[in-house]
């Protein structure tokens, strides 16, 4: 039994709704051990995406992410070895940069989301720390952008999940990136076309009013607004494009309207904003 | 190993509006369900038809299902619809001299593999009462199209509920919960909340009302286009505007007036209440 034995049991228990207690040995384990509570505690605020724990964890921690680091590089030391009769398969593997290699070993969600909520805990453990040191921040750069690229499969992962509530946190995880990927907006597009549940679709649009620009998807997006029959999407659609969208998009969008291919209760909608933007 | 059940359940119907409207004498079937795996998670998968569902969570480990139909009166306008020839050309056939045979039974199906359940009934012309015992971890899908309400109480898992016609009632649930009705209410009470993943309630034209337990921590989103929002939770709700954020070098934009959010007990998961126009009600609980 060891500190990292506890962490592992959280971390899983956040990740994959797992109810199970904690046995016995493992309870007065972690009843005298402050620090490990301490750390459990902000595991937990990372996991509900408290941005700023107010408690900050051991350096035992910070050790214990660079060994699983170091753990996913040996496994995937060994599976690139064992693939190694195949051996363009293995050049190409090589050749990877270390997030892809992470990212196929990480496979599949549930270890995925235990390396993400490490990687983010470890990032802002470290980033809650006073240093200047140069070279420390530009390794903190670099894990930041891995954190992006792997926070950005576990959402596309989240995004293909049969409950609603899991794929409203894929959505969640999405807001958490810049939406820099072109493949995760598509998937949200495809998503806010298709999904059953009204309460992810509105959770998509709002997402979707991060986009750094609207210019790939805003005549996607139109065509959804006016074709749409629920009528809270249809609604929430038109406000995106009217707060997001460009000019021209906006125009076509009043014409829409204009014309009565919108429902009543949207075009009164769609008034009432174009007043608002315009004071 | 597939544990199948396709149970016939016999029903006496008696006519007693010819023409305009039918009821069926009530007849119950009770079933129970083991579980291949005890102890594990359980999913259950429910989609009926017409009629009510009423899922209770307890601390036992198999699937009590009672299913019983009740008098359904159906409206002249149902019938009509029934009733019309689907192809013109057809020439209607006298029934004189015949003797009208109704319905006698009425198809349950459950299906068991690996502690996933499914119970479906797609009868459209009969009112199906579902009476359904669950183990409270249990991770509970149900569709209702027509008819009546669903009911839950006491249920610790997941919640996936939909409801065309009746509401949604859930009471000592922590979900999280993703409940939708068009134009019926949702009333939801909380006595945990779940931290991982989020909830969303929606009625698009219904009320929302939800109680939470005192100790529950949540981001509570709430967003009305015609209704109106009632709290009587002591933290205030307040607008979260939009910030578009870019990198170095480009535009920033920031909307003001977006939904509103009240951060109970310090702030937790998420709970979006939305409706058109309907009101929300979020009350403080025990």
């Amino acid at each position: 039994m060891n500190n990292q034995d506890i962490i592992d049991w959280k971390i899983a228990s956040l990740a994959n709704n797992n109810a199970n207690e904690l046995t016995k040995e493992m309870q007065t384990y972690l009843k005298g051990n402050s620090p490990l509570q301490a750390e459990l505690h902000f595991i937990e605020q990372f996991w509900e995406n408290d941005i700023k724990p107010e408690i900050t964890p051991s350096d035992k921690l910070d050790v214990n992410f660079y060994q699983m680091l170091s753990r996913a590089q040996s496994a995937q030391y060994d599976s690139s070895a064992q693939i190694s009769v195949h051996a363009s398969a293995s050049e190409e593997k090589q050749s990877l940069p270390l997030i892809e290699t992470v990212k196929r070993w990480l496979m599949p969600t549930a270890i995925a989301q235990f390396a993400t909520l490490s990687l983010v805990f470890a990032l802002g453990f470290n980033l809650n720390q006073t240093s200047n040191n140069q070279q420390n921040s530009e390794q903190y750069s670099g894990l930041q952008k891995e954190i992006s690229s792997l926070t950005t499969v576990l959402a596309m992962s989240m995004l293909e999940k049969d409950t609603a509530s899991e794929r409203l946190s894929g959505v969640a995880y999405s807001r958490q990136t810049d939406l820099s990927d072109p493949l995760l907006v598509k998937q949200l597009i495809t998503l806010l076309a298709r999904d059953k549940s009204t309460s992810v679709r509105l959770a998509i649009i709002n997402s979707l009013g991060q986009l750094s620009s609207f210019d790939s998807s805003e005549q996607q997006i139109l065509t959804l607004a006016i074709k749409e029959e629920n009528l809270l999407v249809q609604m929430e659609l038109c406000r995106l494009l009217l707060n997001y969208g460009s000019i021209d998009i906006k125009k076509s969008l009043t014409e829409q309207a204009n014309l009565q291919f919108l429902k009543p209760e949207v075009r009164e909608f769609i008034q009432t904003q174009l007043t608002v933007l315009y004071i | 190993m597939k544990n199948t059940l396709s149970a016939i359940l016999p029903l006496a119907f008696v006519a007693m509006f010819a023409g305009s409207s039918q009821t069926a004498n009530a007849t119950e079937k009770s079933y129970s369900l083991v579980l291949t795996k005890p102890g594990e998670p359980v999913s259950i998968d429910i989609e009926v038809y017409r009629g009510s569902i009423t899922l209770v969570g307890y601390q036992g480990d198999t699937i009590e299902i009672s299913a019983k139909t009740s008098n359904f009166i159906a409206k002249e306008k149902d019938l009509e619809k029934v009733k019309a020839t689907k192809n013109p050309n057809n020439s209607k056939r006298s029934s004189e001299g015949l003797k009208s045979v109704k319905r006698q039974s009425m198809r349950l199906q459950i299906e068991e593999k690996n502690n996933k359940v499914e119970i479906s009934s797609e009868v459209s012309n009969q009112h199906l009462d579902l009476v359904i015992k669950v183990p409270q971890r249990s991770s509970i899908d149900v569709e209702l199209y027509k008819g009546g309400d669903i009911d839950i109480d006491g249920i610790s898992g997941g919640l996936e509920l939909e409801a065309y016609q009746g509401m949604i009632i859930a009471k000592n649930i922590s979900g999280p919960i993703v409940a939708e009705t068009a134009r019926t209410d949702i009333v939801v009470s909380f006595t945990d909340f779940s931290k991982v993943s989020p909830s969303s309630l929606t009625s698009h034209k219904g009320n929302v009302d939800i109680t939470l337990a005192k100790a529950i921590a949540a981001n509570v989103n709430v967003q009305t286009y015609q209704g109106e929002v009632f709290s009587g939770l002591d933290k205030d709700f307040v607008v979260v505007d939009e910030i578009k954020k870019h990198k170095k070098g480009q535009k920033q934009k920031v909307v003001l007036g977006g939904i509103m959010q009240a951060k109970v007990n310090g702030g937790g998961q998420a709970l979006s209440l939305i409706s058109y126009s309907g009101n929300l009600y979020i009350r403080k609980g025990k």
